[in-house]
């Protein structure tokens, strides 16, 4: 028995051998010195551009669902206002395809443009409790994920890849680590709303609506005012140092002037 | 520090909010939901306010020749315990190199402890003194709510790109007033030397290794085979860095260099000036050294204007006068598009016994950036400005000197050989 474990271990060892005696090529630079390149089964630009594809199709498949959601629900309304509004939201898709792929100028108006269209649609002609709950967050991962896209893209235009180390290698990285962030973000913010969702429907149904509004007002006004005071004495502490630098530079300059 | 899209966010949660309120519509409120989630986690996620990054240049050698290709590296290593989510990292290289392949500015992901080697490829098109680095650095989260931004002063790195040469390989150049040791320039003379000159006959001093027996086997008498004596000689270069070559100054940087290698080589005494506003110069010397000194006053030469040019004769032929000797050989390296520059040139080459002018073709070589070479008035200018350069040529050659006039667009190295040829078919080795 081990014997034979031993005999399979041995035969693995061997493959491995093999498998890296095909990957990696040995070359003698100009000193004389031999050096080993490993080889790669895809090239990184590949790589990269098979990551942003990927992305570009989750925030295509995002946008398709909010732009088709409109006209299947409104499909059987003959108002005027209702059929402007799912041609509107049709017609969203456009700065939405700029947006995303990178195709001609503007992409950053579009993807505000897209944003805006898609967002007061959720908001004004949604009715359903659980649709503008899951749709904001849908429009939220849309506006995240084409917001990396469009970061991304322009540091690598025109750039020829290389090797391990160069600027493609590093995307790859950034890209594999952002995807998993984002299967995990998109549930967090999926997952939390609903759970809010719930609570505050049982809540509201529970409590009268206008003592609930009244402290839903008065959290968010706390919370708010916890996160702008972060922001705004940061603020405040880099004007402070900048002004202070500013006379610390001023009193150098004087003290040292020829004409004192 | 927090982006602006932390300000919008919570502008838009209150405007939603008042929009619920002012329309008395509850659902709208519901969109509040993930908003407010959202800018949580703006603020959970954001990076340390101070990073503790470790940044290190790796470059093995600071000098350059122009046109070189330079692998850049730097080692990056994240030693504190915090992921940083997004980092972009700008490497700042000076304007006078370009970017051969990979990117100077990358976007990478960084655990804790983790080390990761950053790697582009830069290639040293202009000769000069210049700095690499410093290196920017920004940390974001992946939801780019906030930064942090540094810079690393210390991995700043001084390039020296020297200007690069030619190796000569034929020297058609004679001198009047050779030495009598061995060196590059063919003599009158014939004896021990290396060139075969041809065959003539045998006399009793002669050694007899140097009999050639094809000939005396067809004639019957014995011949023995004659060899051209190689001399050295002093060589001056003299290089015209005035304004008016700033375009051709590298080309002409190249010449100098390539000639004095070449005679550096065969021992012969090479010396330099150079007209600027100043006049630099450097005395008579056959030290290999001398190629370097001369390689490290070029790496900063540059194209200046001159304000007196009574000044600057009075130096020159100061300074020719007094440190070289009459007879030394001495090529004026200039595109003689300077009336002024020209005459102090002209007057200092009929002093000397022993000179010529190498002129590169400094109006082909504008020529060849014109991007409609058919357009009329294009044309008509590069006319006007041939027709002008031939008379400067003529004006040289009236005084009884002689020119030869490089195409640039041909390397150094290509065009001392063709002038070798053209020596050779008309009889003169």
């Amino acid at each position: 028995m081990t014997w034979k474990h031993s005999k399979r271990k041995t035969k693995k060892k061997v493959t491995t051998k093999k498998e890296e005696q095909i990957n990696s090529v040995e070359f003698k630079t100009k000193d004389a010195k031999t050096k080993t390149v490993e080889k790669l089964a895809v090239a990184y630009s590949e790589e990269y551009d098979k990551k942003i594809r990927n992305l570009q199709i989750i925030a295509l498949i995002l946008i398709l669902v909010m732009t088709l959601i409109a006209p299947l629900r409104l499909f059987d309304s003959k108002k005027i206002f209702d059929i402007t509004a799912v041609g509107f939201v049709v017609a969203g898709i456009v700065p939405a395809i700029i947006a995303i792929f990178d195709f001609m100028r503007g992409r950053r108006l579009c993807l505000y443009l897209s944003t805006l269209i898609y967002g007061s649609w959720i908001i004004v002609t949604s009715v359903f409790y659980w649709e503008i709950i899951l749709l904001t967050g849908l429009l939220i991962i849309y506006f995240e994920v084409t917001r990396v896209l469009q970061l991304i893209s322009p540091i690598l235009a025109n750039v020829e890849s290389i090797a391990s180390g160069g600027a493609y290698y590093h995307a790859n990285v950034y890209l594999k680590r952002y995807i998993v962030f984002l299967l995990k973000y998109s549930g967090i913010i999926l997952g939390s709303t609903l759970c809010f969702g719930i609570l505050g429907r049982y809540v509201f149904v529970l409590i009268q609506g206008d003592i609930l509004f009244s402290i839903f007002i008065i959290v968010c006004l706390i919370l708010v005012m916890i996160l702008s005071r972060r922001v705004i004495t940061l603020d405040i502490k880099k004007i402070l140092i900048k002004e202070q630098k500013e006379r610390m530079e001023e009193d150098l300059a004087k003290t040292y002037s020829r004409y004192n | 520090m927090f982006t602006p899209k932390l300000r919008w966010s919570i502008a838009l949660f209150f405007s939603i909010l008042l929009a619920g309120i002012g329309f008395e519509e509850w659902t709208f409120l519901l969109a509040l939901i993930p908003i407010g989630v959202i800018i949580i986690s703006y603020f959970v996620t954001a990076p340390p306010e101070k990073i503790d990054i470790e940044i290190e240049r790796v470059l093995y050698q600071t000098r350059f020749q122009v046109d070189e290709f330079v692998e850049i590296i730097l080692n990056i290593r994240n030693r504190s315990r915090e992921t940083i989510d997004a980092l972009e990292i700008l490497d700042e290289i000076p304007p006078q190199v370009s970017l051969k392949n990979s990117s100077n500015h990358i976007i990478t992901s960084l655990k804790p402890g983790e080390e990761t080697e950053f790697r582009y490829k830069i290639s040293c098109d202009y000769r000069g003194r210049w700095v690499l680095g410093p290196t920017h650095i920004r940390a974001r989260n992946f939801l780019d709510s906030a930064f942090t931004y540094k810079i690393y002063e210390e991995t700043k790195t001084d390039l020296v790109i020297i200007p690069s040469f030619e190796m000569v390989k034929d020297m058609p150049f004679r001198t009047k007033y050779p030495k009598i040791s061995d060196g590059p320039f063919h003599s009158k003379f014939k004896g021990e030397g290396l060139d075969f000159a041809g065959v003539r006959e045998y006399q009793n001093t002669d050694s007899l290794a140097r009999i050639n027996w094809p000939t005396t086997a067809k004639f019957g008498r014995l011949f023995t085979n004659e060899y051209e004596l190689f001399r050295t000689a002093d060589l001056l270069l003299v290089l015209d860095a005035s304004d008016s070559t700033a375009s051709i100054l590298n080309e002409q940087i190249k010449a100098v260099l390539s000639l004095s290698e070449h005679f550096l080589r065969f021992k012969c005494r090479v010396g330099l000036v150079i007209l600027r506003d100043t006049v630099d110069w450097f005395v008579l010397s056959s030290s290999r050294l001398q190629l370097l000194k001369f390689t490290e006053k070029l790496v900063d030469v540059q194209a200046t204007k001159i304000n007196n040019y009574n000044i600057l004769e009075k130096r020159l032929v100061n300074s020719i006068d007094k440190y070289y000797p009459l007879n030394c050989l001495t090529i004026f390296i200039t595109p003689l598009i300077n009336n002024a520059i020209n005459q102090i040139l002209i007057n200092s080459a009929r002093k000397r016994q022993n000179s010529f002018f190498l002129v590169p073709s400094i109006i082909a070589s504008e020529w060849r950036f014109i991007k409609d070479k058919e357009e009329g008035a294009n044309l008509l200018v590069h006319q006007e400005l041939l027709l002008r350069r031939e008379i400067e040529l003529s004006k040289v050659i009236q005084q009884g000197l002689i020119i030869f006039e490089w195409d640039v667009s041909v390397p150094f190295s290509v065009f001392m050989n063709k002038l070798k040829q053209i020596a050779n078919r008309r009889g003169r080795r």
